[in-house]
């Protein structure tokens, strides 16, 4: 095999576009911010990453990769990618813009999905919106809310009066590692309430930009049952199987 | 005798004073913290233009921390704000059949009879889509003033079309517009149009009758107010007041019906 027969994996999503190389396993990743000029982006993402034989694309903004030879759907990919790296049955991927719960076969196709991307509500997006108006790094906020010492609830669904009630907090003097932590709550809740109404009933594994933080993924394997196993880089799970479908289409070739 | 409401909403507040079956005077000012302070500080600073003290007059309350102005003493009763626009709406023009307010946070949509008594009603304070908080976010995006957004309706060539519901997700979509080069006109111009389709959807479970009126700070955006009774099919009753009076007016009103002398 060698280096002329790597595949490249692009997952275009709302927020981040990911790009995975891959020969039989990850070799290397990059990870853009998503912008209404996709063009530089891409341009960066290759430069990162190197050279390539085959492109999958993925995502919401799949089509936007002009230099793919094949595209495919993010549940596929994601079915594809959870079985292949963690034998997982069911998939919780709180993306960006969407929440998706997925239930997958042995062989890695979709069995049934749900999702939510019509609202903020439990996304990505809603843990940026209350932990910008805190004041915290995105990255940071495991870290913080790992110093909560009392609890605070949440009750707005919609993001934004969510954030109207994150500043309400800091208006009367909570401390903000007490208030991000209620966020990393409701984010949990609703991903739970979402794998319930589904029915999760088996070997799960959280994927998606926010299974980065531990502080919502410890809170969501506390309320659902199931054998939990954990995706490596959480974030790159559907660019890791775009990069497979593409492995499969043209390993041959 | 005077008689007085207050309406508190979430970004905004307002007092009005009746005398004699008229509109004496009305004030509106941005909220403070506490909704209790601001139905005070409203209603205080119209009676001292008015140089009236605030014993000659009978106040109901109405909008967020009603009853808490009640237990005060500051106000008399308090009314729900769904009531209080229904009967403002309806004592500036009996013919109203329909009142669509939209505040900060929330949108009503208000059936009444030829009495005006409450038929129906359908109220979205769950989500921010279809509120005024959607158009401040929008219009931060775009860097306009909220006036500035409503105007840009007339200015557009060709509107966007903003696909989200979700605010969040709509600005996402508004600043990729603007990455991709497209005019601040018509991105604005779609802003407005999706803000009354939001109203459109609401609207319609509870249906609309032809003589519907606007009311809430939403209805001094020109460009909503236009896209709105272009979908509607309707053109809406201008009621001859600051549209968003209806509220407090309506409270003022239900205090002279229980104590005026009339």
């Amino acid at each position: 095999m060698g280096g002329e027969s790597v595949f490249l994996g692009i997952d275009v999503g709302m927020r981040f576009t990911k790009a995975v190389l891959w020969d039989d396993r990850p070799l290397t990743f990059a990870v853009e911010e998503t912008t209404g000029n996709m063009d530089p982006v891409l341009a960066r993402l290759k430069n990162k990453i190197g050279e390539f034989r085959y492109c999958c694309a993925t995502g919401g903004g799949a089509e936007l990769v002009e230099f793919a030879d094949i595209r495919e759907d993010d549940v596929v990919c994601l079915s594809i990618a959870v079985r292949d790296m963690v034998n997982a049955d069911f998939v919780i991927d709180i993306g960006g813009q969407s929440i998706t719960v997925i239930s997958v076969d042995e062989d890695g196709n979709v069995i049934d999905f749900m999702r939510n991307d019509k609202c903020a509500s439990g996304s990505g997006r809603f843990l940026e919106v209350m932990s910008s108006a805190l004041g915290i790094n995105i990255g940071e906020v495991d870290e913080v809310a790992s110093r909560a010492d009392k609890k605070l609830s949440i009750t707005s669904q919609c993001a934004v009066f969510a954030e109207s009630e994150v500043i309400s907090y800091v208006n009367e003097g909570e401390k903000v590692e007490n208030i991000i932590a209620a966020a990393c709550d409701t984010v949990a809740k609703l991903a739970v309430a979402q794998a319930n109404r589904f029915g999760i009933d088996g070997k799960y594994t959280i994927t998606g930009g926010v299974a980065c933080f531990k502080s919502i993924t410890e809170r969501i394997r506390q309320e659902i049952e199931g054998e939990y196993v954990e995706f490596p880089k959480p974030q790159i799970a559907a660019a890791i199987g775009a990069a497979i479908v593409a492995e499969e289409e043209f390993s041959h070739v | 005798m005077y008689f007085g409401g207050t309406d508190v909403g979430s970004l905004t507040a307002q007092a009005v004073v009746l005398q004699d079956g008229k509109i004496m005077g009305y004030r509106n000012i941005r909220v403070l913290p506490n909704p209790v302070d601001s139905a005070k500080k409203v209603m205080g600073e119209l009676l001292r233009n008015l140089g009236l003290k605030q014993d000659d007059v009978i106040i109901f309350s109405t909008g967020y921390g009603r009853e808490k102005l009640v237990e005060a003493g500051f106000a008399k009763e308090h009314v729900s704000e769904i009531s209080c626009h229904g009967r403002g709406a309806y004592w500036l023009n009996p013919s109203v059949r329909t009142i669509i307010d939209i505040g900060g946070q929330d949108a009503k949509v208000i059936r009444i009879d030829g009495n005006g008594n409450l038929v129906n009603f359908v109220m979205n304070d769950k989500c921010a889509a279809g509120t005024g908080r959607f158009l401040e976010i929008q219009a931060k995006a775009l860097g306009l003033s909220l006036d500035e957004l409503g105007e840009m309706t007339f200015k557009a060539e060709n509107p966007v079309a903003i696909t989200a519901r979700c605010s969040i997700y709509a600005e996402t979509e508004v600043i990729h517009f603007l990455q991709r080069g497209t005019s601040r006109e018509d991105i604005a111009a779609g802003v407005n149009r999706s803000m009354a389709e939001r109203i459109y959807y609401l609207a319609r479970r509870v249906g609309v009758e032809r003589e519907a009126t606007l009311t809430g700070g939403v209805a001094k955006n020109r460009g909503v107010r236009y896209e709105l009774e272009r979908i509607l099919g309707v053109k809406f009753i201008d009621l001859g007041v600051d549209p968003q009076i209806v509220g407090a007016l309506g409270a003022a009103i239900f205090a002279m019906e229980k104590f005026g002398e009339v």
